[in-house]
C-alpha cells in the first residue's frame, strides 16, 4: 500500500482538490492502517480544505476525531483516579499520548491511545505500586520470570489493569532501560518538568520531543513508525521556536547522551513529512527508519520488510547489552514455539 | 455505471468481480467494495443480495473495504477463511467453508463499527405503521426468529442484529440485511413461512447450523426511510410456557437498552440522552413466550398506534 498520497494530503491538505473519490480509498485504509486517520481528520478539519473532503469520507473522519476525543476524555477521568490513588507528594510525570493530552500539544488532536503511561521515582515504585493495588489496579499475571526480567532490567513494571474499569496504567521510573546503551538519567528530565494540573506534570517541551524520537527507535515497531515519526514532526514544528530549531534540540540531546538516537530519528521525521533532512547527516539508521516508515505495510515488499526488521534488531541491539539480550531472546523464542497456547498471540517483549 | 440490482448480473460475473477488481455493493448508506477468493460467496450474495444496487466494476469511494479470503494455515495446515478489513481482521480465522456466515458476521461488525456516532444497540428491529418495534434480546430469547416471522407478516426489516438509533433526531436507521436463523429457528420459519426465501444450512459453526433469509425487496428498497420507536419488546422464550407479559417503566427498558448497547462509552452522556429522547414515546413490554404463533398474536394486538 501506497503511502506517498497520505503523506502528501498531510502535508499539503489543500491538495485535497485534486483528489478523485476512489482515490480516498487507499488514502482512508493506508491511514487507518498506519494510525493516522484520527491526525489526518485533524489536519483537514484545521483547514478551509475540510469543505473539499467528500461527505462519504468526512462520516469516516469525523467518527475517527469522536473516538479520539471521547477516549481522551476517559484518559483524563482515569488520570484524575490514578491521582487520587497515590499519595500527594508523589509527583506523577505524564509520558506519550496522555502527555500530549494534557499539555495541549499540535499532535494530540485525533491521536488515539490506549494506555495512560505515568513516571514517578525508582525509589517511589513500593508504594505507588501498592497505592495502586489498593485502588484496583491489578498487576499483570507474569511468570516468575518475566517479572523479574521487568524489575532488574526494564525502565517499567508490568502493566497495571483496573480490574473494573479494564484500563491500562504503564508504570514507568524512566524513559528508557537502566541498563540500555543510550540509557536517559530521569533526574535530568525530572528537573525541568512541568505542572498541567496538581501533582501532575509533563516533559519539557524539548524532552517531549526527544523522548518522542527516542520512543520510536526503541519500539521498533515498524507499523507504528509513521505515526511516531508523523507526531515526531508536529512537536518539532510546534516546539521549534521555544527550543532553538534543531540546533537547540540535537544540543539537548548531547547534555541526555541520545545524540545518535536524535538525530537520526529527526533527520528521518523531516525527511518524510518534508521531503529533506534538516539534521547534519543522514545515517544508515535514518534511511531504515524512512524507508520502514513508508514501506511497514507493504504487502509484497522486500525493502519495507528488510529495513523494518533491521529497525527491530536495532531497537533490540541498543535496549540491553548482548550477555543480557540474547539469553532472553532465546528463552522467549523457545518459550512462543512450545507454549501450549499458541493460539493466543504471544508477545516476545524484550 | 450506474448501480443496479445484484439480480441483474450472474452468480458467474459476480464470481468474477470477486475475485477482481470487487464488487460493490450498497447496503442503506454505506458501500462496500467486496472481494473473496473462496468461490463460496457469488451464489449466495446473489440469491440473498439480489435487490440490493451493486456495480462489477468499482468506481468511487467505498466505506468498507473487506475481503473474505481462504488461505492455508501455515505450511501443512487447513483451509481457513479470514474476515479482511482493511488489511486488518477482526475475527478469528474460520474454516473455510464458513465463509459466508463469516461475511455477514463481518458486515454486521463494518456497519456497528461506521455507525459509532450514532448509538448502535445489539437488537432487532422491525417497522409497521410507521413506528419502531425493537427486540433487544440475548441469544437463545427468539429474536431472530422473532424478527424473520415478524418481517414475513407485515412488518417491514430494519436490521435483524443492529438498532442504530440517530444521534441528531432519535429515529431508527434502517440497515436491512440477510436475517440469521440458527438451528430449530430455521425449520419454524420455513414450516410458517414458505414464501421466505432461505439458504442451505451451513453446518457446525460456533453458534450450530446457520440459515439466512433473504430480506423482502421493499424493504430493501425503503433502506433510507428511518422510523421513530414505538415499542421496546424484550422476548424471552421458554419451551412450553404459555404466553405472558408485563409493562416495563421506560426507565428500566432504557437501562436494559444501555447495557446491549455497543458504543455506550463512546458517546457517553450524549448517547444516553439520545436514547433517553428516542424511547420517550415508546410503550416497553417484557414477554415471556413458548411458540411462535402466541407471540405474534399478541404483537399483532399490542403493538400498534393508539391514535
Amino acid at each position: 500500500m501506497q503511502t506517498q498520497p497520505l503523506i502528501n494530503l498531510l502535508h499539503h491538505p489543500e491538495s485535497v482538490v485534486k483528489l478523485s473519490d476512489e482515490d480516498w480509498n487507499d488514502i482512508v485504509m493506508t491511514a487507518r492502517q498506519n494510525q493516522l486517520l484520527g491526525p489526518l481528520a485533524a489536519r483537514l478539519k484545521a483547514t478551509a480544505s475540510w469543505n473539499d473532503v467528500p461527505p462519504a469520507v468526512r462520516r469516516h473522519l469525523d467518527l475517527e476525531l469522536l473516538t479520539a476525543q471521547r477516549r481522551g476524555e476517559s484518559a483524563q477521568g482515569e488520570l484524575a483516579m490514578i491521582r487520587r490513588t497515590i499519595s500527594a507528594d508523589v509527583d506523577l510525570i505524564l509520558l506519550k499520548g496522555c502527555a500530549y493530552l494534557c499539555a495541549g500539544d499540535a499532535n494530540q488532536t485525533g491521536r488515539i491511545f490506549s494506555d495512560v503511561d505515568v513516571m514517578v521515582g525508582r525509589g517511589q515504585l513500593a508504594q505507588v505500586e501498592s497505592e495502586l493495588i489498593g485502588g484496583g489496579w491489578k498487576p499483570s499475571k507474569v511468570d516468575a520470570y518475566d517479572d523479574a526480567y521487568y524489575r532488574n532490567w526494564m525502565h517499567e513494571v508490568p502493566p497495571m489493569e483496573h480490574v473494573r474499569r479494564h484500563t491500562v496504567l504503564d508504570l514507568h521510573h524512566a524513559i528508557n532501560p537502566p541498563v540500555a546503551r543510550y540509557f536517559v538519567n530521569p533526574a535530568l528530565l525530572t528537573a525541568t518538568k512541568v505542572e498541567v494540573a496538581a501533582g501532575v506534570f509533563v516533559l519539557a517541551p524539548l524532552d517531549r520531543v526527544l523522548h518522542c524520537a527516542i520512543h520510536l527507535i526503541q519500539e521498533g515497531e515498524p507499523k507504528k513508525l509513521l505515526r511516531d515519526l508523523y507526531d515526531l514532526h508536529l512537536l518539532l514544528a510546534q516546539h521549534s521556536a521555544e527550543t532553538g530549531g534543531i540546533d537547540g534540540l540535537l544540543s539537548r540531546a548531547r547534555e541526555l547522551g541520545i545524540y545518535p538516537l536524535a538525530c537520526a530519528a529527526a533527520g528521518a521525521a523531516s525527511e518524510v513529512f518534508h521531503g529533506r533532512s534538516d539534521t547534519p547527516r543522514a545515517t544508515l539508521l535514518q534511511k531504515l527508519l524512512v524507508v520502514a516508515a513508508i514501506k511497514a505495510h507493504d504487502t509484497y515488499g522486500i525493502a519495507g520488510w528488510l529495513a523494518g526488521t533491521a529497525v527491530l534488531v536495532y531497537s533490540h541491539w541498543i535496549k540491553m547489552p548482548l550477555r543480557l539480550l540474547l539469553p532472553h531472546l532465546c528463552r522467549k523464542s523457545a518459550k512462543a514455539l512450545f507454549s501450549a497456547d499458541k493460539g493466543k498471540n504471544q508477545e516476545i517483549k524484550a | 455505471m450506474k448501480p443496479v440490482p445484484i439480480e441483474t448480473f450472474s452468480p458467474a460475473e459476480i464470481e468474477s468481480a470477486l475475485r477482481g477488481d470487487g464488487l460493490g455493493i450498497q447496503v442503506a448508506s454505506f458501500r462496500a467494495l467486496l472481494k473473496s477468493n473462496t468461490g463460496l460467496l457469488a451464489e449466495k450474495i446473489h440469491h440473498l443480495y439480489g435487490d440490493y444496487p451493486a456495480e462489477i466494476k468499482p468506481h468511487g469511494f467505498y466505506d468498507f473495504r473487506v475481503n473474505v479470503r481462504g488461505a492455508r494455515t501455515g505450511l501443512f495446515g487447513r483451509q481457513e477463511v479470514q474476515f479482511d478489513w482493511e488489511g486488518s481482521s477482526p475475527f478469528p480465522g474460520l474454516p473455510i467453508a464458513h465463509a459466508h456466515p463469516l461475511f455477514e458476521w463481518g458486515m454486521n461488525w463494518c456497519v456497528a463499527t461506521a455507525s459509532g456516532a450514532h448509538t448502535v444497540i445489539h437488537s432487532a428491529v422491525v417497522e409497521r405503521h410507521g413506528y419502531a418495534l425493537v427486540l433487544p434480546g440475548d441469544p437463545g430469547s427468539g429474536k431472530s426468529t422473532l424478527c424473520a416471522a415478524l418481517t414475513f407478516s407485515g412488518w417491514r426489516l430494519l436490521s435483524d442484529e443492529l438498532t442504530i438509533v440517530s444521534q441528531a433526531d432519535g429515529q431508527v436507521q434502517a440497515v436491512p440485511r440477510p436475517i440469521s436463523l440458527k438451528n430449530a429457528s430455521i425449520d419454524i420459519i420455513r414450516d410458517h413461512f414458505p414464501q421466505a426465501a432461505l439458504t442451505t444450512p451451513v453446518v457446525d459453526t460456533h453458534k450450530g447450523a446457520i440459515a439466512y433469509a433473504r430480506p423482502p425487496r421493499t424493504h430493501v428498497l425503503a433502506a433510507d426511510q428511518p422510523a421513530p420507536i414505538g415499542f421496546v419488546v424484550f422476548p424471552k422464550f421458554k419451551a412450553g410456557s404459555s404466553l405472558g407479559y408485563e409493562p416495563l417503566s421506560r426507565a428500566a427498558a432504557l437501562a436494559e437498552l444501555l447495557q446491549n448497547t455497543f458504543n455506550v462509552g463512546l458517546l457517553g452522556v450524549n448517547g444516553f440522552e439520545s436514547l433517553a429522547r428516542g424511547i420517550d414515546g415508546a410503550k416497553c413490554y417484557a414477554v415471556e413466550y413458548g411458540d411462535l404463533s402466541s407471540i405474534l398474536r399478541w404483537v399483532d394486538e399490542t403493538c400498534r398506534p393508539s391514535r
